[in-house]
């Protein structure tokens, strides 16, 4: 939930009651959305006190009068003002009676004044059609504060009558200060899919996206999935991100993107935004303000190399705890094919040496799930480019875990990425860091290699002088017997 | 940040404001949102002077000044 955007809801609401410009009330903006509700509901309570006697005296006159006179009383002698603080003290079927006889853009008068909690029982009795009416007589008058106050009062039939009356603009507003969110989510459950899509293109051409995205704030699941994919269709996700940027929503934006479809993520990943690097520092110091690292982590293999360069440099520097999740999540997620190539090749000497820290102490399931992705990926020349940080006794654990995770079975691709990096040196560490036991266990997959390959590890462990380190293998490997 | 003095407001609203509120705004902020509660509370009173004026020239001249009694 973005905090921002209620708050600024609220003052909205409370500049209303106030009676005051909105602008003179941003000094509110520190204030908590919750608080500031609270001080709106003191602040009417406070005013309709100031007055509450002379208010009944009023009430008790008009029960004696016939609806008619009270209607033409209440129109043209007490005004709206008056009215709205009488209403919820009069008989709610005397008051609906009263509503039947004025017009809506009295009722419309009305209603800006009314206090809905003092006069819930009223508002449920309205016929839908008169609420319609009189919704499209406040959206005339951009009165959306107004509607957002009743729609919690009001039923789905009352709700679903006035929706119609509104345009797009409206609909936004009206959400955005909506009183009692929790129904927003049922309420949109309302709207059919090709109006939504009206919708989220008035939110560009008008500006609305805050609106917008407050709104997506607020949905189910299912939902924000279904509206970021008719944005992604519609071609307004780079508006919406810009939008994202500029007003500091990526907590709005982030938790979306899983609920997204694989092609709508390819095109949030390439949009030019991605392209900016204080837009992508935003981003990720989003991603650690809310933890929505599982969220943005999907993203990051469908970014082009470029902005990849960004990411990876802005990660090298997040904190060590901070890094340690991410290591988790990917291996949570089977992130590894994503990972593990943006270590290795994006990353800068340190970055690569922290991430090789963080993967050598990690638990024996981490290292299997990397070790199935680093083999189902043929990731291994990536992989080595990482351990060539790690320090030996690193390197010597590593490869326990990865014997323990079937290393037996991945030797063929460890020589094959050692040949192809060049990282003999790596993949050899692999091999002489285990114990004697471990590699008497690999002396029969070594046995089965081609006698090129064993031949040309057999002269690289021996330049590296690590041909005695190999221990059984040695004399596989190296011809000798 | 320490607390201001928030009795101006508190009269204002008849009861004690959001604690988180009077953390975040200094003095003279919780007196600008006192003040202005108090000038709508002003507005409202002499709008509803003038409502009820205006709701007794629609009462029959020979009730009037028993309603004009009952209603101010």
């Amino acid at each position: 939930m973005s905090v921002a955007l209620d708050t600024r809801a609220e003052i909205l609401k409370l500049a209303r009651v106030l009676g005051t410009p909105p602008e003179e009330l941003a000094y509110l903006e520190r204030a908590a959305p919750q608080d500031l509700r609270v001080l709106r509901e003191q602040a009417i309570d406070a005013l309709f006190e100031r007055d509450h006697d002379r208010l009944r005296k009023l009430a008790l006159a008009s029960r004696v009068l016939p609806s008619a006179i009270g209607a033409k009383i209440a129109r043209w002698a007490l005004g709206p003002l008056l009215s709205a603080r009488v209403t919820g003290l009069l008989d709610p079927g005397k008051a609906v009676d009263l509503a039947k006889r004025l017009p809506a853009t009295f009722l419309a008068d009305i209603a800006i004044e009314l206090d809905p909690r003092r006069a819930r029982e009223v508002i449920e009795r309205m016929p839908a059609a008169q609420v319609a009416d009189i919704a499209s007589e406040l959206a005339q008058r951009d009165e959306q504060v107004t509607m957002g106050r009743f729609v919690g009062y009001l039923d789905d039939e009352a709700i679903g009558a006035a929706i119609e009356q509104l345009d797009d603009g409206s609909l936004l507003r009206v959400a955005f200060v909506l009183e009692d969110k929790d129904r927003l989510d049922h309420i949109l459950g309302m709207i059919p899919e090709p109006r939504m899509a009206g919708i989220l293109n008035t939110a560009d051409r008008d500006r609305l996206w805050p609106e917008a995205l407050d709104l997506l704030d607020h949905m189910s699941d299912e939902r924000k999935g279904a509206l970021a994919e008719i944005a992604a269709g519609e071609g307004l996700l780079e508006s919406l991100a810009e939008t994202a940027y500029a007003e500091s929503l990526w907590d709005v934006v982030l938790p979306v993107i899983p609920l997204m479809s694989e092609a709508s993520r390819v095109i949030l990943a390439q949009l030019p935004i991605v392209e900016n690097t204080a837009a992508l520092a935003s981003i990720l110091e989003a991603a650690g303000e809310y933890d929505l690292w599982a969220a943005l982590l999907p993203l990051v293999e469908h970014i082009s190399a470029g902005p990849r360069d960004q990411v990876a440099a802005l990660g090298a520097t997040l904190p060590q705890p901070v890094l340690e999740h991410i290591v988790d999540l990917v291996n949570s997620g089977d992130l590894w094919s994503m990972f593990v190539p943006l270590a290795a090749d994006h990353m800068d000497a340190v970055g690569r040496e922290r991430v090789a820290q963080i993967i050598a102490g990690v638990n024996a399931a981490v290292i299997n799930g990397m070790a199935d992705a680093v083999d189902r990926d043929r990731l291994w020349p990536e992989l080595l480019r990482i351990a060539e940080k790690m320090h030996d006794d690193q390197l010597e654990r590593i490869a326990d875990r990865l014997l323990r995770a079937g290393l037996e079975n991945r030797l063929p691709s460890l020589i094959a990425a050692a040949e192809e990096t060049g990282l003999w040196a790596q993949g050899l560490r692999i091999l002489s860091g285990l114990s004697p036991a471990l590699q008497q266990r690999l002396v029969p997959v070594a046995s089965t290699l081609s006698s090129h390959d064993r031949d040309l590890v057999g002269e690289k462990a021996r330049e590296l002088g690590l041909i005695d380190a190999l221990g059984p293998l040695s004399s596989v490997l190296a011809g000798r017997s | 940040m320490a607390f201001a003095d928030v009795s101006g407001l508190a009269s204002e609203l008849g009861t004690e404001p959001p604690h988180g509120l009077v953390e975040v705004l200094t003095a003279e902020e919780l007196r600008t949102l006192a003040e202005s509660l108090a000038l709508a509370k002003q507005r409202q009173s002499r709008a509803l002077d003038a409502a009820i004026q205006e709701a007794l020239r629609h009462v029959p001249f020979v009730l009037r000044g028993t309603a004009e009694l009952f209603l101010t």
